[in-house]
């Protein structure tokens, strides 16, 4: 199935009820490239964003073995989080501190609909939708 | 003194665009974002026909593009013997193109490139060989806008190049 054909079917099934039977072209795009509120897992971050996160008084009281795993993963220039370990040792790691919340976001990213639905494009343009409605 | 020569001297450039004088049809105009369009099939004639082509385009947006996106353009060839078995299977008329999945049969041959984030005129050229009989023109909107709706707004030149040789 075609990019244009999996787009055909997401706007006639609407399966997040967004209305798509009613909206415009431009409308039904920009509806699916919108942040929808839901996150996914990132596979991977640059090495300085995560070290921009940290709070240092709080990494030097870790212990030798937190300090040892957290010198291991940030050995990398991008940090590969796509080994579930990677991603449980940093949360482990600064579980229950004042950057836990920050590092566990920074560990997602939010999507859009598209992206949700699986389309593989960066961005869902008008003349695809009418192309996706001419079919 | 040996004076030039061509192989084929029917030098001769095509307008083709949306307006009703146009020697090829293709209506680009009003194109929107993400779209695309075919132009009606030009049959270029029997052998021995030119097979090096340049091609001037210049269009204008209806709203501001997105700057360095691109306008791009494909030809679509078709046999000797079979004037509808088109690459991308994009048909013969001047319509819409169907799916951007098509394109990847099709032959890139350039792209007119938002230089700046404004409604201004933009102009690119180019050349390609193109060794069939039959040819289609076919384009995607990249722009991050709307191609202007006036058709004369959009023009695109094609010239058949002959080859040149010395005579003896």
């Amino acid at each position: 199935m075609s990019y244009i054909e999996s787009l055909k079917v997401i706007i006639d099934t609407d399966p997040l009820t967004r209305g798509y039977g009613a909206m415009a072209n431009k409308e039904i795009a920009e509806s699916l490239n919108s942040l929808n509120g839901e996150t996914r897992n990132r596979t991977d971050i640059p090495r300085g964003e995560f070290i921009r996160l940290l709070d240092f008084s709080e990494v030097e009281v870790k212990t030798e073995a937190e300090r040892s795993i957290l010198n291991m993963i940030l050995s990398q220039d991008v940090i590969d989080l796509s080994p579930g370990s990677v991603r449980d040792a940093l949360i482990s790691i600064f579980a229950g501190g004042s950057i836990a919340s920050n590092v566990q976001a920074a560990l997602k990213q939010p999507i859009s609909d598209a992206i949700s639905f699986g389309l593989k494009i960066s961005k869902v343009k008008e003349g695809h939708i009418e192309m996706a409605r001419a079919i | 003194m040996a004076t030039s020569k061509s192989l084929i001297t029917a030098e001769n450039t095509l307008k083709i665009n949306g307006e009703a004088g146009a020697d090829v049809a293709w209506s680009v105009e009003g194109v929107v974002d993400g779209a695309g369009r075919v132009s009606v099939q030009q049959d270029l004639g029997a052998a021995p026909r030119a097979s090096i082509f340049d091609w001037s385009c210049e269009l204008l947006a209806q709203a501001t593009p997105t700057q360095f996106e691109p306008f791009e353009i494909y030809i679509a060839g078709a046999p000797e013997d079979d004037s509808t078995q088109i690459d991308g299977d994009v048909g013969a008329a001047d319509a819409a193109l169907g799916d951007i999945d098509q394109l990847k049969n099709l032959q890139f041959i350039g792209a007119v490139i938002a230089e700046e984030a404004d409604t201004s005129k933009m102009v690119a050229s180019g050349s390609f060989v193109f060794t069939g009989r039959f040819l289609s023109l076919v384009c995607l909107n990249n722009l991050g806008a709307t191609i202007n709706a006036t058709d004369s707004n959009f023009v695109f030149k094609l010239t058949k190049r002959a080859f040149q040789g010395q005579a003896t």
